[in-house]
């Protein structure tokens, strides 16, 4: 491709999306977008919603849990008894220093002040006490692990420690009192002591296991195991720092411990360290386990939120998408009504309306062209301010005679859907499809079965067939859909990428054959995805020459596949779904046969004509889209042959573009014309009003689109009768 | 200057109406005009607007006097072109070149003024029957712009003043609508065009891509290369904005060469001239970079303030469209759009503590332009409005009265850039009378109502968020456009510039605080192993409490930043002499905040290392939950942090363009889609290709990893899979490969993307129980201090 000579090329830029050849920037106006939230705006909330679960739950574990011991600011927890005691800090350690919580006294010498002194009479053990290096709370480690064995009279002895207690049922000891035995852990000893055979500590251990934690079962160190004789009250008080005042051996809180029993409780004690010598610490809840209720209830929170934030989006989706779309055509013509005083001219109705029946002029909007207007009320919901209204005029449509579901009101048991009930556009012909199926279905019951009928047989797979056979398919009916030319023929005469776009479907399952805005070939190919994943049973090429009903109430389709096989099609219900093209209007000029190859009807790729010379008759929408694909191609001469005097119909941007194709002289436009004779490779002229002799075009190709011939016939000969035309009695005799 | 926005119905009223261009208006014209023209004092010797400024609107004088005065050349001395007397309207040029052409001073007794909307009054002249007026007056206000135009191009020095009258008759105008054709390649050559105003380029397509040839904007010509020759159109015109046109009929330029033969070598010579520079420009920052801003050079020509995203540094927090949603109910901003690749002056510093030191202060950089007004110079929104809603302030910000929007949607749609949305009005809304109007237009206004500016921008943790002015902030837009925005130098100081202004080291930080922070927790470990720090005494009790203190500055990063409606205070112009230009240039307050946040995190948990016994973390304690829960805030903290650091760039390259969370699955199925649709019709060796190659390659399971891996940006991926097809082809088949590329550049996406969607998603995962963790642990954390205070006054 050879460039101007000036301007080379500057910037490599990729094609903008949804463009197709056009070239430059981006389409100018899109539809007005709805604001959306985002997941950049959603985020977050699940995530504080289920913070505060979080918090919840670690209130519930506290509540319902086992209260966590607190050990933060001490020095750790106290044994049980201790704990009974109701020690305080102060009780050992004196006053804190002032203004703070910090306790600097040393509590070495406090437990005589409520024991008395018991010092160790291991002869090195009180060597080491007199020297000063061995104190009560060398082995008795006040806060760290302690254990000990509890009997109590009336219930079960208790292994307990620091941190849990756990009952021992199977020994007992009862003195008529609680007996409390402490243990003392390995531990304290090895600071000292090794754990080796020929240590004396070898004697003491119980080797009940428990590695550092294992109960030693020495119980003499104090030896003392009797009430306090006068006699060894008045001897040395060996040790005590106390006043006069202080317990004396034997004396003080364990006092009544001290009894002939004693050993014997020993022997007890060292029965149940045996069979418990270490308690799990875990018994109560684990610092995991709070987190692990917190973190869960969190989880929970941000599943829920999530899923609530999901189901709101759905059902405002939902919501904003208008119920139900309507699916029996009114009968009376509709048409705009603008009120011009308060119209802001915004445009908003134009670009609602699908057919360009709206245009703006002079800042009001106009019903520019009315016989284009489908009667739906796209622009009237698009009206800012209530300005446009769709009413109803005073022309009847012509349609057939249906009933709100759809069914015939002259054959029962034969449904109609889609253009051919006289609603336009393909989502509607998709709603009507189902809604079809679903009262084909549910009439069902109603219908004369025989095991040679099919439950269903539908005719034409356009938009509305395809969606009622997806909806009997869905209902469990036995269906077949018979089609002329290919699964959705309609649409593959389409022009090669042309635009789809609207509002999407919110019907589920219907939804999956709409795309919000797609090209033809999206479309296409969404729907034969669709077709063959539900394995669809559409027999195409497959031509409907009539439709009888048999004495039995049974129809009989009567179909020539590949136009010469004949074949038949006994169904119990019918749903027609023809379309309204029918078949294409042709020339009133004959046609030789040996020209007929070169007659088109409708143009699927303009590329296969490439620099072809293609005479266009007609001057509707598909026309000039055909004209405009055309004369896009190198090199192909395009001429329109049009009747009317000037741009009659069509939507605005089509006209746009011919006329600029025109001034361009990529393509020529003959007004006022018609062809008056067809010839091979040229064709015969003529003033459409004047009717004297035109000149002579020679082509390779002839289009005609000049519209099509609504298929009344086929209807008639079904029996089904119409508004507005001349009302047709039921035609199908029965036993005919 | 502070004068009420909307004049409901000025003072001066009665002289209004009756001034000569607005005479014979009908009462619906009346009543909008009323409701969208500003009424303003002006004090003596004041400057109303100056010559070369941008305008949009037209006055009226109601009182005092205006003298209006003009320079012919820059540097001239300044005429007075004539005196304004009440009831006198002036300043119509605006109508059709957007720009003054003279100086309005208020004379010495002062002046009181309305100004109307020149859109508006054109819509409500059409409307009530006064077409002829409008139409007169744009008439004349053409011929004057051709005028202009044409002696500002060569064929001025071969016309006489005669010759310049007759040309005067031939030219047309023509407007052409964003994305419009002027003609077409193979299109029969006809006239000589000229821009009048906007943006034409001329362009040629090749297998699915656009080749620029030239940028013209006002004042160039184009088409008479093809005139000369008389052959047809060798590239096409396409207007890249809305563009005024003029054409000069082929007779008309034929005639003239005749008369001159030197016409054509002269408009060849200014055309290579200005081809000469367009190119040096191009070449020398987006000579393979299909993305660079020039890709949509109309939009940066028309904004003012456009919001870019570093991609680079961007974690995809999304806080900007979030802070933007909390404000105005429903969000502005989406972070989605074009991204594009430029320089961003000053990213070197803005980058965060995320991006490397690597790339130079001129470094090309992925950026977003997200779906967020950019002030337009020209607004497509405020024209189409049919109700004068849509204003511009004299800072050039671009803002909606929402009191005068019906909800119609047609700013919404004449937006180029989708940049206006529908939302639902709030009740409490104002809402113009008799209209149901549930719908209200709204767009990004720089937080106009708010005294700190736009908010997105203030809570970036990254900084990666910046306003933008491209004329000023890209040299080469400028460059290219011809050297910036004309004579009214309004625009304040760089945003980017400012956001380069010496910042925190925020790295050197980051890496102290981390050595700080684990040394701290190993002398504590050793410290407590010899039984010398205690929680409860001394180093260890002290840690604590800064350990705790920690904790409340962490959450004071994350709680602070998202009670965006708190520190946002609403106050606006009168507010603390903030002006336009200052709140353009808001830098983000959150960022430091976030290396705050960062170092204090890493601190905390060093403290708490050495107040905490470590072996007891799953006791069953207060103080082993809150350390639980502590750690597991840290370490997501963590994982986010190094993400934060990684990810972006990773994913920049990888790109197309930025997805949120919730469109990766249609992407991909659009994707897939594109591939088959591309697929279809094409030769069969293509389709070989793409089943021998392409498809395993896009479908491969490690794929992703190994792209992410590998470091590749999408466009050497491409390159790399394009060369595989070449070696496998071992050069057969070269001219049957049509639509390769753009099935290459499809797998290479279908490949990125999974890649995408994990990196996307990494970024977003560990934060809830980030939040969720540190929650526990600051609840933790006010009961372990009751029971440490509790346990100590146990006395």
């Amino acid at each position: 491709m050879s460039g101007p000579r000036v301007h080379k090329t500057l910037f490599v830029a990729p094609q903008p999306a949804g463009q197709g050849n056009a070239g430059g920037p981006p389409r100018p106006k899109q539809p007005a977008t709805d604001a959306a939230e985002t997941s950049d705006v959603r985020r977050v909330r699940p995530a504080y919603i289920a913070a505060a679960f979080g918090a919840a739950g670690l209130a519930l574990a506290f509540t319902v849990g086992d209260a966590p011991t607190y050990s933060g600011a001490g020095p750790g927890p106290l044994t049980p008894p201790h704990v009974k005691a109701k020690l305080s800090c102060t009780k050992c350690h004196g006053t804190a220093e002032q203004g703070t919580t910090t306790f600097t006294k040393k509590a070495k010498g406090a437990c005589t002040t409520c024991h008395g002194d018991h010092a160790s009479t291991r002869e090195p053990h009180r060597a080491l006490a007199e020297q000063g290096k061995l104190g009560c709370t060398t082995c008795h480690t006040i806060h760290g692990p302690q254990s000990g064995v509890r009997f109590s009279d009336d219930g079960p002895s208790v292994r307990y420690s620091t941190w849990a207690e756990r009952e021992v049922p199977e020994v007992s000891f009862h003195a008529g009192r609680t007996v409390l035995v402490p243990t003392i852990p390995l531990k304290v000893c090895t600071g000292c002591h090794t754990t080796k055979p020929d240590d004396p500590l070898a004697r003491c251990r119980s080797h009940a296991g428990g590695g550092d934690l294992e109960p030693t079962v020495c119980f003499d160190e104090h030896r003392v195991a009797l009430p306090p004789s006068p006699s060894i009250a008045a001897g040395p008080n060996r040790g005590s720092t106390k006043g006069a005042n202080a317990p004396k051996r034997g004396e003080g809180v364990c006092s009544d411990q001290h009894f002939e029993d004693r050993s014997f409780a020993w022997e007890a004690a060292r029965e149940v360290a045996s069979r418990a010598p270490v308690l799990d610490k875990g018994s109560s809840t684990s610092s995991l386990g709070w987190f692990g209720a917190a973190a869960g209830l969190a989880v929970v929170g941000y599943a829920g939120t999530t899923g609530v934030q999901v189901l709101a989006r759905r059902r405002s989706k939902n919501a904003r998408a208008k119920a139900a779309p309507a699916v029996t055509p009114s009968d009376k013509k509709r048409l705009p009504i603008i009120d011009t005083s308060t119209c802001l001219g915004c445009y908003a109705c134009v670009d609602a309306c699908p057919y360009g029946v709206l245009d703006v002029e002079r800042y009001v909007a106009v019903v520019a062209r009315p016989d284009a207007c489908c009667g739906l009320v796209l622009c009237e919901q698009r009206c800012p301010n209530g300005s446009l209204i769709v009413a109803e005029e005073g022309t009847t449509l012509e349609r057939p005679r249906i009933g709100p579901s759809l069914e015939s009101l002259d054959v029962p048991g034969l449904f109609l859907a889609g253009d051919v009930t006289g609603m336009p556009l393909i989502k509607n012909a998709i709603a009507q499809g189902s809604r079809a199926a679903e009262a084909a279905h549910a009439s069902l019951p109603m219908r004369p079965k025989s095991p040679e009928a099919l439950d269903v047989c539908i005719i034409g797979a356009g938009p509305a067939g395809i969606s009622a056979g997806l909806r009997l398919h869905e209902l469990g009916a036995d269906t077949v859909l018979l089609e002329q030319g290919g699964v959705a023929q309609s649409i593959q005469n389409f022009p090669r990428g042309k635009l789809v776009f609207d509002q999407p479907l919110e019907v589920p399952t219907l939804g999956a054959l709409w795309l919000k805005e797609s090209t033809k070939e999206e479309l296409l190919l969404q729907w034969m995805r669709i077709v063959r994943q539900r394995s669809l049973r559409v027999l195409e090429r497959t031509r409907m020459a009539g439709i009888e009903r048999r004495p039995d109430g049974l129809f009989v389709v009567r179909a020539v596949e590949d136009e010469e096989h004949p074949r038949e099609v006994i169904a119990r219900s019918v749903i027609l779904a023809i379309g309204q093209r029918g078949s294409p209007r042709r020339l009133p000029a004959p046609i030789p046969e040996d020209a007929e190859k070169m007659v088109h009807y409708h143009l699927a790729d303009a590329k296969s004509l490439e620099g072809r010379r293609v005479i266009v008759a007609g001057l509707g929408d598909s026309a000039m889209e055909a004209a405009i694909a055309l004369a896009h191609q190198p090199r192909t001469s395009v001429t329109i042959v049009a009747r009317a005097g000037t741009y009659a119909r069509g939507q605005p941007r089509n006209i746009a573009e011919v006329e600029r194709l025109r001034k361009a002289k990529r393509l020529d436009v003959r007004f006022s014309t018609e062809i008056a004779e067809v010839h091979v490779g040229w064709l015969l002229l003529r003033d459409a009003k004047a009717g004297g002799p035109g000149e002579q075009l020679s082509f390779d190709h002839l289009l005609v689109l000049i519209g099509s011939i609504p298929p009344w016939d086929t209807l008639q000969r079904a029996g089904v009768g119409r508004l507005g035309g001349e009302r047709n009695a039921p035609v199908i005799g029965e036993g005919r | 200057m502070t004068y009420p926005e909307v004049a409901g119905r000025p003072a001066g009223g009665k002289s209004l109406f009756d001034a000569a261009v607005l005479r014979g208006l009908d009462a619906r014209a009346q009543r909008e005009i009323e409701a969208a023209s500003t009424l303003m004092p002006i004090a003596q010797g004041k400057v109303l607007y100056k010559q070369g400024e941008r305008a949009d609107s037209f006055y009226v004088l109601l009182e005092g006097e205006v003298a209006l005065v003009a320079r012919r050349r820059e540097g001239a001395e300044a005429v007075l072109v004539r005196p304004v007397t009440p009831g006198e309207s002036f300043g119509e040029e605006a109508t059709v070149t957007g720009r003054s052409h003279a100086d309005a001073i208020a004379g010495p007794s002062g002046a009181r003024v309305a100004k109307v909307p020149v859109h508006l009054f054109r819509r409500a002249a059409v409307r009530s029957g006064r077409a002829e007026l409008a139409d007169r007056l744009e008439r004349k206000l053409q011929r004057a712009a051709a005028r202009d135009a044409i002696l500002g191009t060569p064929l001025a020095q071969s016309l006489d003043e005669e010759g310049l009258e007759s040309i005067l008759d031939a030219v047309t105008f023509h407007t052409f609508a964003r994305g419009q054709v002027v003609y077409r390649q193979g299109d029969p050559s006809v006239a000589l065009f000229l821009v009048a105003d906007g943006l034409v380029q001329i362009q040629t397509e090749e297998d699915e891509r656009i080749r620029v040839r030239a940028y013209l904007g006002r004042g160039d010509f184009f088409g008479d290369e093809e005139l000369e020759s008389g052959t047809a159109r060798a590239a096409s015109a396409v207007a890249n904005g809305p563009s005024i046109v003029l054409t000069v009929a082929s007779r008309v330029v034929r005639s003239m060469a005749a008369r001159d033969t030197e016409l054509f070598v002269r408009l060849r010579r200014v055309a290579l001239g200005t081809a000469e520079r367009q190119k040096a420009v191009v070449e020398h920052v987006a000579k393979n970079a299909t993305q660079h801003v020039f890709r949509d050079l109309y939009r940066v020509q028309v904004a003012e303030s456009l919001l870019v995203i570093d991609l680079e540094s961007c974690v995809r927090c999304g806080h900007c469209s979030w802070a933007c949603g909390s404000l105005y109910g429903t969000s502005r901003l989406i972070r989605k759009g074009d991204k594009i690749v430029g320089n961003l002056p000053g990213a070197e510093a803005s980058a965060g503590p995320s991006v490397g030191s690597s790339s130079g202060a001129t470094a090309m950089r992925s950026l977003l332009l997200p779906s967020s007004c950019q002030h337009c110079e020209n607004p497509a929104c405020m024209v189409d409005c049919p109700t004068g809603a849509i204003g511009k302030d004299e800072s050039g910000e671009v803002f909606i009265r929402e009191e005068l929007c019906t909800g119609c949607g047609a700013c919404a749609r004449a937006c180029p850039w989708t940049n206006i949305q529908m939302t639902p009005r709030p009740a409490d809304a104002p809402k113009p009378a008799n209209v149901a109007a549930e719908l209200v237009a709204a767009k990004c206004d720089l937080c106009r109502t708010y005294e700190r500016g736009p908010a997105c921008v203030q809570v970036c943790p990254t900084g990666s968020i910046l306003r933008v002015d491209p004329q000023r902030d890209w040299g080469e837009v400028a460059v290219l456009l011809g050297g910036g925005r004309g004579l009214a130098g309004t625009r304040g100081a760089s945003a980017a510039a400012a956001a380069a202004a010496p910042r925190w080291p925020a790295w050197s930080l980051i890496v102290g605080a981390t050595l700080g922070a684990a040394g701290i927790a190993l002398v504590g470990a050793v410290m407590r192993s010899r039984g010398h720090w205690v929680p409860w005494r001394g180093v260890g009790y002290g840690a604590g409490w800064a350990a705790g203190a920690s904790m409340l500055a962490l959450a004071g990063y994350a709680v602070p930043k998202r009670l965006v409606t708190m520190w946002m205070r609403a106050g606006g112009r009168k507010g603390h002499g903030t002006s336009g230009a200052e709140r353009k240039n808001v830098v983000s307050v959150t960022r430091p905040q976030y290396v705050f946040h960062l170092v204090v995190g890493l601190v905390a948990s060093g403290l708490a290392m050495v107040h905490a016994p470590q072996g007891g973390m799953l006791s069953a304690s207060m103080g082993s939950a809150l350390l639980l829960s502590l750690y597991v805030a840290g370490l997501t903290g963590l994982i986010m942090a190094g993400i934060y650091a990684s990810g972006p760039r990773a994913l920049s390259r990888i790109e197309r363009a930025p997805l949120l969370p919730e469109d990766f699955a249609k992407e991909r199925a659009a994707l897939s889609t594109r591939l088959y649709k591309n697929l279809s019709g094409r030769d069969e060796l293509v389709k070989a290709v793409a089943q021998k190659i392409l498809l395993p390659y896009a479908k491969s399971l490690l794929g992703p990893l190994s792209l992410v891996a590998s470091g590749r940006d999408l466009k050497q991926e491409e390159r790399r899979v394009r060369t595989r097809i070449d070696a496998a082809l071992s050069g057969r088949g070269r001219d049957r490969l049509l639509g390769i590329d753009e099935l290459v550049r499809t797998a290479v996406e279908l490949r990125a993307l999974p890649a995408q969607r994990a990196i996307t998603l990494g970024l977003r995962v560990f934060l809830p129980i980030h939040i969720v963790s540190f929650t526990l642990a600051l609840l933790l954390l006010v009961l372990h201090v009751i029971g440490a205070i509790g346990a100590g006054s146990f006395r």
